[in-house]
């Protein structure tokens, strides 16, 4: 379980996270959702340590993480796996060597069975033969983001984080990527937390939904509870979805 | 208006060096990333070499050409291979060949690592619970300096070569006579000082291009900033090390 204490975050005099506290419970998939600029992302960033936090506390199944080294930090990414925004692959690297990336120390036959489990589950055993001579400028955008999927499975992390998993892709492959987020989750028992924007394929791919404002959470529940909630904001989103 | 370049140069100095501590501290507390070293090592020689031998070639041509034309007034042709290998190999070759590989592989290491971290590439690595630094960085900035060294010495050598093919060209000189006169210009100190120049090239060239790439700012632009700072400040600190070198050389042979 990842808790967040009264997380407090500001970049110069812009506070971005204010007093931010929820709980992630493990083994569901956890939707973020809220406008543009609620300091989701960063919610995200602060929990893998790669912004550190003004004041509060955040634990990891009742451990503080929160003050760990960056040292400390390379270990716990290694176990809450960040699958970025953009694909961000390396693009002067082959396929097989972008998705063994984290776990290059290990011996070839391992990773490369690894390549090959990790290419299966996001739907890309298709390229499992050419990896090593298929570089990233070669797939579509979407495929990158597989890629950078798979990537992150192949640390075989306990949580999954999405940050904006479906920027920039159409509408039937937006379903594609949440629809294997929720597989990933089902099938390899990972607990995923995504940061979107998208309520209506968070209501119908998440087990959990919070919604922050202003770098507060203003509502927290299973989709059905989001459904009824009386909060303007929530309303408002929920309004937008039905549109 | 206020001159702004003191500040801005000892600022720059002062972050080299708080970026080198980063590097040296990364070598030491983290595993080499071997099999990156040795690529980017490979990499940088085979992709410069052509590019040095031609700088170093020349730059011998050159400078006999132009040495001969003032010996020839003098009636002192005989010493024309002493006195262009020494100029070659103590000052004029380390620093033309230095110049040429800061404008290729610094210039190139530099847009590489920029690039990366203006693509997310470089958070990306972080997000794997990946050292960066020691990833990407570490293994450059010893396969730069390493190679300036070896590519530089290769230089010197051809540019000893280019001098007598000139010699020969331009003043009938034969290759017995030109090599007679070098015992006399260049000793042990001389090509000792030509590979610590080589070296000391090397370090800074490496260590300009990889911060500048490394910690390059936002955006495309940040892309240019850092490739231009880097031939620029690699160039200033070729000559300024050089010139501090050479200083430092006259104090120890006199």
């Amino acid at each position: 379980m990842i808790e967040f204490r009264a997380v407090s975050k500001r970049f110069g005099a812009l506070p971005v996270l204010h007093n931010l506290s929820f709980l992630i419970p493990s083994g569901r998939v956890f939707f973020i959702l809220g406008a543009s600029g609620t300091g989701k992302s960063v919610a995200l960033k602060c929990l893998t340590g790669l912004c550190p936090i003004n004041a509060g506390t955040i634990l990891l199944d009742g451990r503080i993480i929160s003050g760990a080294t960056e040292a400390e930090f390379r270990v716990l990414r290694r176990q809450l796996s960040l699958v970025a925004q953009l694909p961000a692959l390396l693009d002067s690297r082959n396929l097989f060597e972008n998705v063994t990336l984290g776990i290059r120390d290990r011996v070839f036959r391992e990773r490369a069975q690894t390549a090959e489990r990790c290419l299966e589950a996001v739907g890309l055993g298709e390229l499992v033969e050419g990896l090593s001579q298929t570089f990233p400028s070669q797939l579509s955008y979407g495929q990158q983001k597989r890629i950078a999927i798979a990537r992150s499975l192949a640390l075989n992390p306990d949580w999954l984080l999405f940050d904006e998993p479906t920027t920039g892709l159409d509408p039937r492959t937006t379903i594609e990527i949440f629809r294997l987020i929720r597989t990933v989750a089902d099938d390899h028992r990972k607990s995923v937390v995504v940061v979107s924007h998208d309520v209506r394929n968070a209501l119908r791919f998440g087990d959990q939904l919070a919604f922050l404002e202003a770098g507060a959470s203003i509502a927290q529940g299973t989709p059905d509870e989001i459904r009824a909630s009386a909060h303007p904001l929530v309303r408002e989103f929920l309004l937008e979805a039905r549109a | 208006m206020k001159a702004q370049w003191l500040p801005d140069a000892l600022q720059a100095t002062l972050e080299k060096a708080t970026f080198l501590r980063r590097i040296l501290s990364a070598l030491v507390r983290e595993p080499l990333e071997r099999d990156e070293l040795v690529s980017q090592f490979a990499l940088v020689c085979w992709r410069s070499l052509p590019t040095t031998l031609v700088a170093g070639l020349f730059t011998g041509a050159i400078l006999a050409i132009q040495f001969y034309l003032q010996l020839r007034g003098f009636g002192a042709e005989n010493v024309l291979g002493g006195l262009n290998t020494s100029a070659c190999i103590r000052e004029v070759g380390p620093v033309l060949i230095a110049f040429m590989l800061a404008g290729k592989v610094g210039a190139y290491t530099s847009a590489e690592l920029a690039s990366m971290r203006v693509s997310d590439q470089i958070e990306a690595l972080r997000s794997l619970g990946m050292h960066p630094l020691n990833f990407l960085v570490v293994p450059r900035f010893l396969a730069v300096t390493l190679s300036a060294l070896v590519l530089l010495c290769f230089g010197l050598i051809v540019s000893v070569l280019g001098g007598l093919a000139a010699a020969r060209l331009v003043g009938n000189i034969n290759s017995t006579q030109y090599l007679s006169m070098l015992p006399r210009y260049i000793d042990g100190f001389s090509v000792a000082m030509a590979v610590i120049k080589s070296f000391v090239f090397g370090l800074l060239m490496a260590l300009i291009c990889c911060h500048n790439g490394y910690l390059c700012e936002a955006g495309t632009a940040g892309v240019g900033r850092a490739v231009r700072r880097t031939a620029v400040q690699s160039m200033f600190a070729i000559v300024v090390v050089d010139f501090v070198v050479s200083l430092l050389a006259r104090g120890l042979q006199s």
